[in-house]
């Protein structure tokens, strides 16, 4: 068990995240600068938190109060790094073995050997770091991470780097190789698409908190705020349903969208701001007092929305969820 | 400088088609600073400068110059790399004024560099009282010699030795902690090996520029035969008595620095290749 509550002041905002992570892989999602990557440096032990604790496996790794703080060497975090950090001056092996210098030969080897299966990088191996492509860099650094039998894994952004051709291929190979491991693994990404491919959950955060913690079929369902349905794709509006104002979640491709009021009891009025084409669907994105999403099927799409028209969005009330606050 | 030398040379520029006139402006600059040095070498015959070396005169000051120079180097290597690390990672405006200040005794003429040495350390200089009460002289010794040489030359390892420690991303020292080394063992495999060429250029510039030391140690270490009379000074004095012993003695400090340019180039290629 991976366990944190931890406080700190960033130059922008003040930051404040508390998560329990188990044997599962935790996406935490945010928009660029809201703090996540500080919190993986910190949970390694590179940065200093303000305040709080960090337990792992039932070992205090920082109590603010107590004034622990075990160095990143003592804890035992394995930490990837979005540009993955390999010793351009060591091979692909010494990179790996990197780590295990200090332990028996016999069990050094196994462990080599066990790990450069898992990841199929055996080929690699006598080669220089500048030498390999971006996937293989990745599993690399998770090679040599994992060689050293982490208690917990943080990685950042570890599809960022990729290009875009090979980035789904590689999240689905990073996906099987962390769902071979029995450990608490924290993946940072500002790609709800990462989110949901990697995570058993996924935390939604926002300038300096987590917004929601949730499985994706959750979060979509039932976004806690706008931000998170935004993130996640899907909408959140303000209705009353039987007298009282409640947030709602609905699909966008259950949404009619409109040139002309229709009356609808659920009708919000905006205007066009992008159309994205998706396979047959056409999203049209609209902005309105909330921003919206519709999913229009290309057929439909003669009727030709562009950017600029003025448009209402209406949904039927059997389509719209209402969100249940956690505490209700 | 060495350092920034090479890193143009690894982005390997195309070359371009360049204008005559262009090519013979270059051909006249390089003129000038090949033809005083090729001129050292031809004055006289080879078999002539090997004898005019063998003068214990140019043979004490070769010894001391040697002797002196590698104490300056191994200590500005000491004192200056702590210092550059610290400038190279630390943030802030404090840290902007201290890098200023190393670079004044870049600029500084030795010679005043030697008038400031012998207000600090002469027997009416500021330590001098205390020096003086331990026993102490170090004016006009071969230690004011060496103080003189760290002075001028220990600025050009720091710079270099701070543009190198810059150049290692500190992700990868970040990494190698969490892969279970100590902030020294980080230090020792990751930023040293990393940082080896900039800090392996920076010594040599230290090295030549200590002995080539002239004005400071004048000053203040005076021009004492086997005591403080290092090869440039005594080029100087035998200015005076013999063209020749000059010209010899200075191929031979040309020789020496030439010698050092050029290893660090080969030790250089070896490591990037």
């Amino acid at each position: 068990m991976f366990v944190f509550d931890l406080q700190a002041t960033l130059p922008d905002f003040a930051l404040r995240v508390a998560l329990d992570v188990g044997r599962e892989t935790l996406v935490l999602i945010g928009p660029s600068g809201c703090g996540k990557s500080t919190l993986l440096s910190m949970l390694a032990g590179i940065r200093k938190p303000g305040e709080g604790r960090i337990v792992l496996d039932d070992e205090i790794l920082f109590d603010a109060s107590a004034r622990i703080d075990l160095p990143p060497e003592r804890r035992r975090i394995g930490y990837v790094l979005q540009q993955y950090a390999l010793f351009p001056h060591l091979t692909v092996r010494d990179n790996i073995a990197f780590g295990v210098r200090g332990i028996a030969a016999a069990e050094r080897e196994r462990r080599m050997r066990d790990v450069v299966a898992l990841l199929r990088i055996e080929a690699l191996l006598d080669g220089r770091p500048t030498e390999i492509s971006g996937g293989e860099r990745q599993r690399v650094a998770i090679a040599r991470a994992l060689v050293t039998q982490p208690r917990a894994l943080v990685l950042d952004e570890p599809l960022a780097a990729l290009d875009v051709e090979h980035r789904s291929r590689i999240r689905l190979e990073l996906r099987s190789i962390l769902a071979r491991l029995n450990t608490p693994t924290i993946v940072v990404s500002h790609d709800y698409e990462d989110a949901r491919v990697l995570g058993d959950r996924i935390a939604v955060m926002n300038l300096g908190g987590i917004v929601q913690v949730a499985t994706s079929a959750e979060l979509i369902r039932h976004p806690a705020s706008e931000f998170v349905a935004r993130f996640c794709g899907t909408n959140l509006v303000e209705v009353t349903i039987a007298g009282t104002r409640t947030l709602a979640a609905f699909d966008p491709w259950r949404a009619v969208l409109a040139r002309t009021p229709s009356g609808a009891q659920h009708e919000f009025a905006g205007h066009v701001v992008d159309v994205a084409r998706l396979g047959a669907a056409l999203r049209v994105h609209v902005e309105g007092e909330r921003s919206l999403f519709v999913d229009l099927h290309v057929e439909e799409g003669a009727v030709a929305y562009d950017a600029g028209d003025a448009v209402y969005v209406s949904v039927t009330a059997a389509d719209l969820r209402p969100y249940l606050p956690p505490s209700a | 400088m060495i350092v920034t030398e090479r890193a143009s040379r690894r982005r390997a520029p195309r070359a371009v088609p360049v204008a005559p006139w262009l090519v013979v402006l270059a051909t006249l600059a390089l003129a000038y600073f090949l033809l005083p040095l090729v001129a050292v070498f031809f004055r006289l015959p080879f078999p002539g400068l090997v004898e005019k070396l063998q003068s214990p005169q140019a043979f004490g000051a070769l010894a001391l110059s040697l002797k002196t120079s590698i104490v300056a180097l191994v200590a500005s290597i000491a004192i200056g790399t702590p210092l550059a690390y610290w400038l190279a990672r630390a943030r802030g405006r404090f840290v902007r004024v201290v890098e200023t200040f190393m670079q004044m005794p870049i600029v500084v003429p030795p010679a005043v560099a030697g008038v400031g040495l012998l207000l600090v350390f002469g027997r009416s200089g500021y330590a001098g009282p205390a020096l003086h009460a331990l026993g102490i002289t170090i004016p006009f010794t071969p230690v004011a010699v060496v103080l003189a040489q760290i002075f001028t030359g220990a600025p050009f390892f720091i710079f270099s030795a701070k543009q190198a420690f810059e150049g290692v991303d500190h992700d990868l020292v970040s990494v190698a902690r969490t892969l279970g080394s100590t902030p020294t063992n980080a230090f020792a495999r990751v930023t040293l090996p990393l940082a080896f060429s900039g800090l392996l250029s920076g010594a040599v510039l230290c090295w030549a520029r200590s002995l080539g030391e002239f004005g400071a140690t004048i000053v203040f270490a005076g021009n004492f035969p086997n005591s403080t009379q290092t090869l440039p000074l005594a080029i100087y004095t035998a200015l005076d008595s013999s063209l020749e012993l000059a010209v010899a003695m200075s191929a031979l400090l040309l020789t020496v620095a030439f010698v050092l340019l050029f290893a660090v180039r080969l030790v250089d290629r070896g490591r990037t290749t």
